[in-house]
């Protein structure tokens, strides 16, 4: 099982340029061009990143996502969620390298295989970096409205959150 | 965008204002400008690669049957008249580089599917539904397997790693369905 997933990318490489060159492309050149092309996008993309990571690292390091926090913990406390699933459902939808090292926190101290660990690994693989994505799609072409996708998207997460929590109580897993 | 932007740095240099917490706003400033660059340069070759490698593959006569197999479930989603077929070709190279898991395949194939989608879009500031819509759908975790997730579980001494992938579908399956139901109703809204 693990082989063949494993097998999946290095075949998806190998069957795109046996196709091109089947079909007589100049798979070289076409790749060269699409790297530049790829690199002119990590330009454009680059101060959008900067400006997300930026206004994150601060939230974390002024002490002012916590502020935010500190009233939602008991409302999430209530609703049954475990006291250390909490910060990684804060956290998800803003920083993905937060969240993951959230998580790891949890398998360390909780087990992989507690109750916590399970919600833990079950939400952050079914979920993305919502505000981040959002970020880079519209930046990329110079959206400056968002329309209702953020609160969408939220509302999407935490629909992942609950079905994750139902799932581990009930037993599924 | 501008408002949550501007309050998430106003809000947080109020606080460390607050509770005289300053220096931490110009050196965390500093160390988040590091982080940025660092997972820049971590992305630029994989981004150059997979786009170059997905240029090979938009050029054969495969793109074709690649994106018909997607472009039913695009057709259903989406709004027909204001997609264009260049639009479908990389919306499926999306989905699919999401499904399998690479990552950065998926990002250069949104952002060029973002970029046919904006110029069927009338207003250029504001997104049309078909761009909300392809958006929320990449804020899902589309991953058929997540192996960063199993490696994890594994790492932290689980008795089964996978067991979690048939729950994280169903979480995804259920998000997924919920977020495309909510931006049905907001993109009439807002």
């Amino acid at each position: 099982m693990n082989f063949v997933i494993m097998c999946i990318i290095p075949l998806f490489i190998i069957a795109i340029l046996l196709i091109g060159l089947k079909e007589k492309k100049d798979i070289f050149k076409l790749f060269v061009e699409g790297c530049l092309e790829g690199l002119k996008m990590v330009y454009r993309i680059f101060p959008f990143i900067l400006a997300i990571t930026i206004a994150i690292g601060l939230l974390k390091s002024t002490g002012a996502l916590d502020f935010i926090l500190i009233p939602l913990r008991p409302l999430l406390t209530k609703f049954g969620i475990p006291d250390d699933i909490v910060p990684l459902c804060l956290m998800r939808p803003l920083s993905g390298g937060a969240s993951m090292s959230v998580v790891m926190d949890i398998l360390k101290t909780s087990g992989a295989d507690s109750i916590s660990g399970k919600m833990a690994a079950i939400i952050m693989g079914a979920t993305e970096t919502t505000l981040y994505t959002i970020t880079i799609l519209f930046g990329a072409v110079g959206i400056k409205k968002m329309r209702g996708v953020l609160i969408a998207g939220l509302i999407a997460d935490t629909a992942a959150i609950i079905t994750a929590i139902i799932l581990v109580n009930v037993g599924i897993l | 965008m501008s408002k949550i932007w501007g309050a998430m740095l106003i809000i947080s240099i109020a606080v460390a204002l607050f509770t005289g917490n300053v220096e931490s706003v110009v050196s965390s400033i500093m160390s988040s400008g590091q982080g940025a660059v660092e997972n820049m340069l971590g992305l630029v070759g994989m981004m150059c690669f997979w786009n170059g490698l997905f240029n090979i593959f938009e050029k054969t006569s495969a793109i074709k049957s690649f994106s018909k197999v997607f472009s039913k479930f695009i057709g259903k989603i989406f709004n027909k008249k204001e997609l264009n077929e260049k639009a479908v070709e990389y919306m499926s190279m999306n989905i699919a580089s999401n499904i399998v898991g690479i990552g950065n395949a998926a990002t250069v194939n949104g952002i060029k599917a973002i970029e046919q989608l904006q110029n069927e879009n009338s207003n250029k500031d504001t997104p049309n539904n078909n761009m909300t819509t392809f958006v929320l759908i990449n804020t899902a975790s589309l991953q058929l397997i997540p192996t960063n997730i199993i490696a994890l579980r594994a790492m932290y001494g689980s008795t089964s790693p996978s067991a979690i992938v048939v729950p994280i579908w169903i979480v995804t399956a259920v998000a997924l369905t919920v977020g495309l139901i909510s931006i049905k109703i907001l993109n009439k809204r807002m």
